[in-house]
């Protein structure tokens, strides 16, 4: 194909692009953004897929089968698990305006400007090759297209040059607008986002044309590859793969979060937090989606070209190329271009911030002159550096591919590259969970990962390209085989992706861990620590400064001028003075506290936290706080904590107390109520007899002149209705007394049959009159018991006298005891009328028979039983009845005989 | 993750092909989907009961 065309091809999608940026900046001038979605924000996310992924799976897919997908399925699992985690971190860089990951890290750990420099460092080793990756895949694929063969002559690598300048100017132009590198680059992420939907589509067009134009779809393809001998190995795992497996798991689900370019649009970039629950299904989707056609285009081309015939990283434009169609091929160039060309930007814009921040800004600022002439305004400086920065980023990045790239083979330069930031995992993720996590501790773990992970793939991919003599992978250093990169101290059976993160991550934790346990943290560390670790608690609150620094108003002015312009500033300062209610002293001019934190975060933003700090420090006057004040505050914060934490619980206590005082009043109004009723019942009882004694007794009174004999049979009748009234308020009594617990029992050991008989001669007198035939039936033993005598009488009494009040003339009677060795029963069994059913339950309640009406004239006082009742189950016994109506009843009692028990 | 590790993954890690497609891949994409599935499902969930939760304060 003619080169011409593809060039000018190439060159109208960047004006596309710039179109895009120009358009999405216009429209957020005139209010509206379009980025401030999740689905821009979740097609932001997939830069993640780099050319790497666009042609590179297909490549690992021929080697090492569904091995590839590990990078992807990291991310998935990341969507589940790190969404807390991410969504943490973006508040904190909301908060502290933090604008980079270098400038998160330091934050962290106390604002300091060595670990920024640290971790930017390793930024730029660990993924500078890897936009080279990029500029590699740009000039690669280029010369696929154009069917150039051979290496490298000038002109197409030229190409590449001025892509790479096409493409700075954009960034530049982008990327830089705003001196505040925490404001939204609209533009750029729009671009981006534009740049995922292409490689989307021209990836799927290319899975489509080769698995159903070329083949008859997915069952063809891997028919045909499951006939082949080496093809059909790739179909299930080694047993060394699932080791590599679980790494590249954990690593990719590291680089999605930390990769510089990842950190860049999923936190800084990020416009609501809330977009984050979109993204966290959205993302993984599309990336199912990119993966579903790498595995039928990878066999394809096995088997289209044979194997090893042709570069496999290149099948997805080599193949519809060889089968003629130009259009498509160029189509999916674009898309390639397009993964490769939103990395560079995103990545190269994060780098360039932390260089110009952590690297040449606080140098700058740390040369005596320089610091004078900061009056001077710098904000064009800045932005100045930062374009210095980005040109030198790609610059490097261009060089390292001429250079250097084709003595590294480039398909581990991605993993190498994720292997790299996983480095920063521990001390990031330990660092927003634990406060103990201390800078020394950050700082050691960082730089002894990093260590392990250059010396256990870096040192290894430069042997293998012959840099460095290649008898040190066989060998080891100086002979000493256990120091070998590849297995070191021994260790074998992993590949090298895994070797490396295995010991750097061995050696970075617990480096990290210890360290931190051992060293001390400075006072603005310990603060730091505790606005990252409760981060929800403390953006609440925005203005609870810990640090009481005043300034001159003058002095943070002209600071802030000399960075953000004077129109600025004064409007930043006066807007935040009027929300906060501030009032500006203008005779002392000495600014708020809070004022003064608002300014260090206004210029964190700007230069990052640590030379903010910096700055804001050299204008203040600092009452440094001790470790021990800053501890008395926490444990202050802590104390409320506790306090608060023992009132809930006295709080519980209380309802729990207020529940059973419920419960008991509610008792005491059930038995309020039966009080209630039984007062009525007894007075209703006991205006019976009185009213028949006062009808009797006015008889009497009124007719002087009675006969004899009929005065006495009135006068009798009065005599035993009052007895019946005494017997009544007797029992009345006794009932009281047996329900409040005054009564006790009066204990003796006596014979049961002696007592039965007793009761019974008292009650025979009473059955021979109505003829009725009464028996009683008792074992030979005497059956001692230790029991209240006369209590257990009464019940007996009460039984008999029942009994023998219900049973018809000439009836039976029979008083039965038995011994059931601890138990003794007592039964009165007669052939009376006997009792309902219904009614049986409530035989045993008080006035039961009052209340009965079926009893046409009351007989006894409607209490026997219910003291009975009282009086067996004070002695832990129990009483019942069974009955059948016309049929007799019986009447039982059983007494627990303790003393048979023991003996 | 743990459906996606060993040793649940090298049940389905055999030479014979599912629907014409190795039985290793099938098992990767279906959790794959399942997993989404289940984020979307969650999160909705969530995204809903806060609503209630914001119409009832």
């Amino acid at each position: 194909m003619n080169n011409i065309i593809v060039i000018i091809c190439a060159l109208f999608y960047l004006v596309v692009l710039f179109g895009i940026a120009y358009y999405a900046e216009h429209r957020l001038k005139k209010g509206s953004s379009i980025i401030n979605n999740p689905y821009v924000y979740s097609l932001s996310l997939a830069v993640y897929c780099t050319a790497w992924t666009y042609y590179g799976s297909v490549g690992r897919a021929t080697n090492d089968g569904i091995m590839f997908l590990a990078i992807y399925i990291g991310p998935t699992i990341a969507s589940i698990f790190m969404m807390p985690v991410l969504g943490k971190i973006i508040r904190i860089t909301k908060f502290q305006r933090i604008n980079s990951i270098a400038d998160f890290v330091s934050a962290r750990y106390g604002k300091n400007l060595s670990i920024a420099f640290i971790v930017t460092l390793l930024c730029i080793i660990g993924v500078v090759p890897y936009i080279s990756l990029q500029l590699k895949a740009i000039s690669a694929s280029f010369n696929i297209l154009i069917q150039h063969q051979g290496s490298s002559t000038s002109y197409f690598n030229d190409t590449t040059f001025y892509i790479t300048i096409v493409l700075a100017v954009f960034i530049i132009l982008f990327g830089t607008r705003s001196v505040d590198a925490t404001e939204k680059h609209e533009g750029l992420v729009a671009a981006i986002a534009f740049e995922t939907i292409i490689k989307l589509v021209a990836f799927i067009c290319a899975g489509l044309f080769i698995t159903y134009g070329l083949f008859n779809g997915f069952g063809d393809i891997f028919y045909k590859a499951s006939q082949s001998q080496t093809l059909s190995k790739l179909f299930v795992f080694k047993q060394a793969d699932y080791i590599s497996w679980f790494f590249m798991i954990i690593c990719s689900m590291m680089a999605f979060l930390f990769l510089p370019r990842q950190f860049q649009v999923s936190v800084i970039e990020n416009v609501d937090e809330s977009h984050l629950k979109k993204a966290a299904w959205l993302f993984p989707l599309y990336l199912l989606i990119i993966n579903v056609f790498v595995l039928p285009i990878a066999f394809g081309g096995e088997l289209l070209f044979g194997k090893g015939m042709m570069d496999a990283d290149t099948y997805v434009l080599a193949i519809p190329l060889h089968s003629g169609n130009h259009l498509l091929s160029l189509f999916i160039f674009i898309g390639g271009f397009s993964a490769a060309t939103s990395m560079i930007i995103v990545e190269t814009i994060a780098i360039s911030t932390m260089v110009s921040n952590s690297m040449v800004m606080p140098f700058l600022l740390g040369i005596p002159a320089l610091k004078k002439r900061i009056d001077i305004s710098f904000s064009k400086d800045i932005i100045y550096i930062r374009r210095i920065s980005i040109l030198l980023v790609l610059l490097l990045a261009y060089l390292y591919e001429k250079n250097v790239a084709h003595y590294i083979s480039l398909v581990s330069i991605g993993l190498v590259s994720f292997a790299a930031v996983t480095q920063f995992a521990p001390a990031l993720i330990a660092g927003i969970y634990w406060k103990g996590a201390s800078k020394n501790g950050a700082l050691t773990g960082i730089i002894v990962g990093f260590i392990f992970w250059f010396y256990t793939l870096v040192i290894p991919s430069l042997a293998n390209t012959g840099i460095i003599h290649s008898d040190l992978l066989t060998f080891g250093p100086f002979g000493l085989s256990w120091l070998n990169p590849t297995a070191l101290f021994g260790l074998q059976g992993f590949d090298s992706i895994s070797h490396s993160l295995f010991w750097s991550l061995f050696f970075n934790i617990s480096s990290f861990t210890i360290v931190s346990l051992y060293s001390k943290q400075k006072s603005q560390e310990v603060y730091q620590a505790e606005l990252f670790v409760n981060i929800y608690k403390h953006a609440v609150s925005d203005n609870e400064g810990l640090w009481k620094r005043t300034a001159y108003i003058p002095d943070l002015n002209t600071l802030l001028e000399n960075f953000l312009g004077k129109e600025r500033s004064k409007n930043l300062i006066m807007g935040y003075a009027q929300r906060n209610k501030i009032i500006i002293d203008e005779a002392s001019n000495i600014a708020d506290p809070r004022l003064v934190d608002f300014s260090e975060k206004i210029l964190a933003g700007v230069i990052g936290s640590a030379s903010a700090h910096i700055m804001v420090s050299s204008v203040t006057k600092e009452e440094e706080l001790s470790i021990d004040e800053i501890l008395k505050i926490l444990q202050e914060s802590q104390q409320m904590r506790e306090l608060n934490k023992e009132l809930r619980k006295k709080s519980l206590d209380l309802t729990r107390a207020t529940d059973d005082l419920k419960k008991a009043n509610n008792q005491l109004k059930d038995i309020d109520a039966l009080k209630d009723e039984f007062l009525y019942t007894v007075t209703h009882e006991l205006r019976t007899p009185l009213t028949s004694i006062r009808a009797l007794s006015e008889i009497v009174h009124d007719n002087p002149d009675m006969e004899e004999e009929q005065r006495s049979e009135f006068m009798g009748r009065v005599v035993k209705e009052t007895e019946r009234l005494t017997h009544l308020i007797t029992q009345v009594l006794y009932l009281e007394r047996y329900e409040s617990g005054k009564q006790k029992l009066n204990l003796s050991s006596f014979s049961m049959v002696e007592l039965a008989e007793d009761a019974f001669q008292s009650i025979e007198p009473l059955a021979k009159i109505k003829n009725i035939d009464f028996k009683l039936i008792h074992p030979n033993s005497s059956l001692l018991l230790h029991a209240d005598k006369d209590l257990l009488r009464q019940v007996m009494i009460n039984l008999l006298g029942n009994a023998v009040k219900f049973t018809n003339e000439d009836g039976h009677i029979e008083f039965i005891l038995t011994d059931n060795h601890d138990e003794i029963v007592v039964t009165v069994k007669d052939n009376g009328k006997g009792i309902p059913k219904v009614d049986q339950p409530f035989l045993f309640d008080k006035f039961f028979q009052a209340r009965n009406q079926t009893v046409k004239k009351p007989e006894g006082s409607g209490l026997g039983l219910a003291i009975s009742k009282k009086i067996v189950i004070m002695h832990g016994g129990k009483i019942w009845v069974e009955s059948e109506e016309g049929k007799g009843s019986r009447f039982m009692f059983l007494i627990p005989n303790f003393m048979a028990r023991n003996v | 993750m743990f459906m996606l590790n060993f040793p649940l993954l090298s049940l389905s890690s055999k030479p014979n092909l599912l629907f014409g497609v190795p039985s290793l891949y099938v098992y990767i994409f279906s959790i794959w989907i399942l997993v989404l599935v289940i984020i979307f499902y969650v999160l909705k969930k969530d995204s809903i009961d806060k609503k209630k939760g914001d119409n009832n304060e």
